[in-house]
C-alpha cells in the first residue's frame, strides 16, 4: 500500500504494452496469457490484453474483486502469494 | 588407392575465393554432385602408428582431454545416467548414451578429388574437442589434419520462391546473432557398420543428405516429405575456423508462411546443447539481386561457409537460366563483392576494437561495432515493409504475467519471497515459457529480492532468455541478452525532479514513521513500511 506520483498515462497498461512489444520483437506468440494481480490497478493489465485482442485468464489474489470488471476473474480461496501458489499448484 | 598414394594427391585449386572461405568444388550441373568414400581411414590415418605421438602440443592435448571428459559427461546427462553405477544402467539408457556420445564424433574428409559430377574422398572420424581446440589457420598443417571435420549447410527455396535465412541465436556458441544458411550443422558420425574396425561407416550422397535433413527437422521442424530435389552443390573450406562444409540446395513443397507455422510449432520447446542451433528465421526473395545484397551489402555477416552455401545455390539456379560461361562471369563479380564486403566488415570491427583483426563469429555483431541483423535488413530493403523487424513467430502455449506486490509476496512482509514461488517461476522458464512481470516497483528491488533467487534456482542460464521485467510502469525494462542482464530506462515519461524532491521531503518529514520512499528512477513512489499494521496506516491515510 502506498502512493505514486506518475506521469500522465503511466499505469499497469503502459507496463503491459512494454511486455507485449518485447514479445513481439522476439516473435514470441503465446496462445494464452495467465495474469496474476491483487489490486484495482492490476486490472489494467487485463484491459490492455483485452484491447489488443489477446487470449488471457486473470487470477485475482487480492482481498476483494472490484465491481464491473470487463472480463472474467478467477479467485483462489487463499489471498496474495498463497493465492498465487494455490492456483499455480492446481495446474498440471 | 592406398593411404600413401592418397596423401600424395595434388592440391586442388579452388573455384571461388571469398576471402574468409573458398569453394573448392562447385557443381556445374543443376543436379549437383554425387559423393563416394574412397578409403575409410583410421583415426591416425596411417601416419602415426599407435605409440607414436600425435602432431599436437601438450597444451592442446590437455584441452582436448578436458573436452572429451565434458563430452562424456554431457552424453551421460542426456542419457540420464550421470552418477549411475554400471550395474544400474538399462540397455535403453546404454543405447541412448551411445547415440549421444556418437554425436560428439564428427566426419572428416581428406584428399578430396573430383571426377565428372562425382566427389570422392577419404573419410576419418574426428572427435569434436579436437576441432574445438585446433581450428585456427596459424596451427600446423599436421595438427589441422587431425582436427578438421566437415559440416553441412542447406539453402531452402520455398514453394513461393523465397529463401529461408536463419537468424542465429544470441545463445549460439559458434555463430552469435547473425544470419546464416537455412539449415546447418556438423556432420555427426552416422549410424551403421564401420568399413573396418576403428573407421567410419561408408559416407555416401545419401548419408550427407540425411545429416542435413536431420538438422532441418531439429531446427525448423520440416520433415523429409516437405522438401524435394535435395542436391550437393559444392564443398567449401572455412579459412577462419578451419573446417569443410558440404553445400546443399533443396526446394520446399511449402510456402514461406507454411514453413513459418511449422517452425513456430517446432520451437515450442526443444532443449538444445550449447553447440546446437536453436534459431529463428526470416525469408528473402529468391531472386539474384536479393542474394547479392545479402552477401555483398549486409554488414552483419553470415558465417563464411554459409555464404558459400548461398553462392552455390545461386550458381545452381543460374545454371538453369544461362550458359556456363555467363554464369562463371557473374560468379566472378559476386566473388569480388563478397571479398570486399568481408574486408569492409573487418575494417569496421578493427576501427571499433583496435585489438581485433577482424570479425569474430563467436561474438555478437553489436559487441564488435557492427549493426544488428534487423536494422541491416531494413537498410538493404531485404525484407518487405510489412515484415520488417519481425521474425518467424515462435508459438508458445502459455505466457505467465505477474504483478509483484501482493502476488509474489504478502503485503505485510514484502521481502519474504517463498521458495515455492521461486520454484514455480523457474519451472515455467525451464519449460521455455515467457515469465514476465508488470510492476510499479523499482527494478533494483526486484533484482535483489526476486531475480537473484530465481537465477540461483535455474541451472541452464539460457532459460532466462524468456524472462522480462517491466518495472516503473514500463519506464524501466530488465531482460537477458547473450546471457547478460540488461536494463533499459525510457526517460520520456519521467516525472520532473522538482516534484519528486518535494514529495520526498513531505514524506520524510511527516510520515517517516509509517511510510518509506522507494528508489524509483522515473517517478515518485512511497509505500507503507514493512511491519506497519494497516490499522495504524489508515487514519493517517484519511487525513
Amino acid at each position: 500500500m502506498g502512493t505514486n506520483i506518475l506521469h500522465e498515462g503511466m499505469s499497469k497498461a503502459s507496463g503491459t504494452a512494454k511486455v507485449l512489444d518485447w514479445l513481439n520483437k522476439h516473435g514470441i506468440k503465446p496462445e494464452l496469457f495467465s495474469v496474476f494481480g491483487d489490486s484495482t490497478s492490476d486490472l489494467d493489465i487485463g484491459k490492455e490484453l483485452l484491447r489488443q485482442n489477446l487470449n488471457f485468464r486473470f487470477v485475482f489474489v487480492g482481498e476483494k474483486v472490484p465491481d464491473n470488471v470487463p472480463f472474467e476473474v478467477i479467485q483462489p480461496s487463499e489471498k496474495f502469494d498463497k493465492g498465487t501458489l494455490e492456483y499455480l499448484n492446481s495446474l498440471k | 588407392m592406398s593411404e600413401q598414394e592418397v596423401r600424395e594427391s595434388t592440391p586442388h585449386q579452388s573455384e571461388f575465393d571469398g576471402g574468409s572461405f573458398t569453394i573448392d568444388f562447385l557443381a556445374d550441373t543443376p543436379s549437383g554432385f554425387e559423393f563416394k568414400t574412397r578409403n575409410s581411414l583410421r583415426r591416425r590415418q596411417g601416419k602415426y602408428p599407435p605409440g607414436t605421438p600425435l602432431p599436437i602440443s601438450d597444451e592442446q592435448i590437455e584441452k582436448v582431454k578436458a573436452g572429451m571428459i565434458r563430452e562424456v559427461a554431457t552424453a551421460k546427462k542426456k542419457a540420464g545416467i550421470a552418477g549411475a553405477k554400471p550395474s544400474e544402467i538399462t540397455p535403453e539408457q546404454r543405447t541412448s548414451y551411445m547415440d549421444a556420445f556418437r554425436a560428439s564424433q564428427k566426419v572428416g574428409l581428406r584428399n578430396v578429388a573430383e571426377q565428372g559430377n562425382v566427389l570422392s574422398a577419404d573419410t576419418v572420424f574426428v572427435p569434436f574437442p579436437f576441432w574445438r581446440n585446433i581450428n585456427k589457420p596459424e596451427e600446423s598443417v599436421e595438427s589441422l589434419e587431425m582436427a578438421n571435420f566437415v559440416a553441412t549447410a542447406l539453402i531452402l527455396r520455398t514453394a513461393d520462391n523465397k529463401l529461408v535465412v536463419q537468424h542465429r541465436s544470441t545463445a549460439n556458441t559458434l555463430y552469435r546473432d547473425i544470419p546464416g544458411a537455412s539449415v546447418a550443422g556438423q556432420f555427426d558420425k552416422p549410424k551403421g557398420t564401420p568399413v573396418r574396425h576403428g573407421t567410419l561407416p561408408e559416407i555416401t550422397t545419401d548419408s550427407i543428405k540425411e545429416n542435413v535433413i536431420k538438422e532441418m527437422e531439429e531446427e525448423i521442424g520440416l520433415l523429409p516429405q516437405d522438401i524435394h530435389d535435395v542436391r550437393i552443390t559444392g564443398l567449401a573450406t572455412d579459412k577462419v575456423a578451419i573446417h569443410n562444409e558440404f553445400l546443399l540446395f533443396a526446394n520446399a513443397k511449402l510456402t514461406a508462411e507454411e514453413i513459418e507455422r511449422k517452425a513456430g510449432e517446432n520451437a515450442a520447446r526443444q532443449n538444445k546443447g550449447e553447440y546446437d542451433f536453436d534459431e529463428k528465421f526470416f525469408v528473402i526473395k529468391g531472386d539474384s539481386d536479393s542474394i547479392r545484397k545479402l552477401l555483398t551489402e549486409v554488414k552483419c555477416p553470415l558465417p563464411s561457409t554459409h555464404t558459400a552455401a548461398f553462392v552455390a545455390a545461386w550458381y545452381s539456379q543460374l545454371l538453369g537460366q544461362t550458359t556456363p560461361e555467363e554464369a562463371k562471369l557473374e560468379l566472378k563479380t559476386l566473388e569480388e563483392g563478397i571479398k570486399r564486403n568481408y574486408q569492409e566488415i573487418d575494417l569496421i570491427v578493427h576501427a571499433s576494437h583496435p585489438e581485433m583483426r577482424g570479425f569474430d563469429p563467436e561474438k555478437t555483431p553489436q559487441d564488435q561495432g557492427l549493426p544488428d541483423i534487423l536494422s541491416e535488413l531494413k537498410r538493404t530493403g531485404l525484407v518487405e515493409e510489412k515484415d520488417q523487424g519481425k521474425e518467424a513467430e515462435q508459438m508458445v502455449q502459455n505466457a505467465w504475467m505477474f504483478d509483484v506486490d501482493g502476488v509474489l509476496n504478502n503485503p505485510e512482509n514484502k521481502t519474504n519471497i517463498k521458495q515455492e514461488i521461486v520454484d514455480q517461476l523457474a519451472k515455467r522458464l525451464e519449460a521455455g515459457e515467457p515469465v514476465v512481470f508488470v510492476t510499479g516497483r523499482a527494478s533494483d528491488w526486484f533484482v535483489k529480492w526476486i531475480l537473484t533467487p530465481l537465477e540461483q534456482r535455474i541451472s541452464d542460464k539460457k532459460m532466462l532468455a524468456h524472462f522480462f521485467l517491466s518495472a516503473e510502469f514500463g519506464n524501466v525494462s530488465v531482460f537477458f541478452e547473450n546471457g547478460e542482464l540488461k536494463k533499459q530506462v525510457d526517460g520520456k515519461n519521467a516525472v520532473p525532479q522538482d516534484i519528486t524532491s518535494e514529495a520526498r521531503r513531505v514524506t520524510e518529514s511527516e510520515f517517516s514513521g509509517i511510510m518509506s520512499v522507494n528508489d524509483a528512477q522515473t517517478f515518485f513512489s512511497t509505500e507503507i513500511k514493512d511491519g506497519v499494521a494497516f490499522d495504524r496506516f489508515k487514519p493517517r491515510k484519511n487525513r
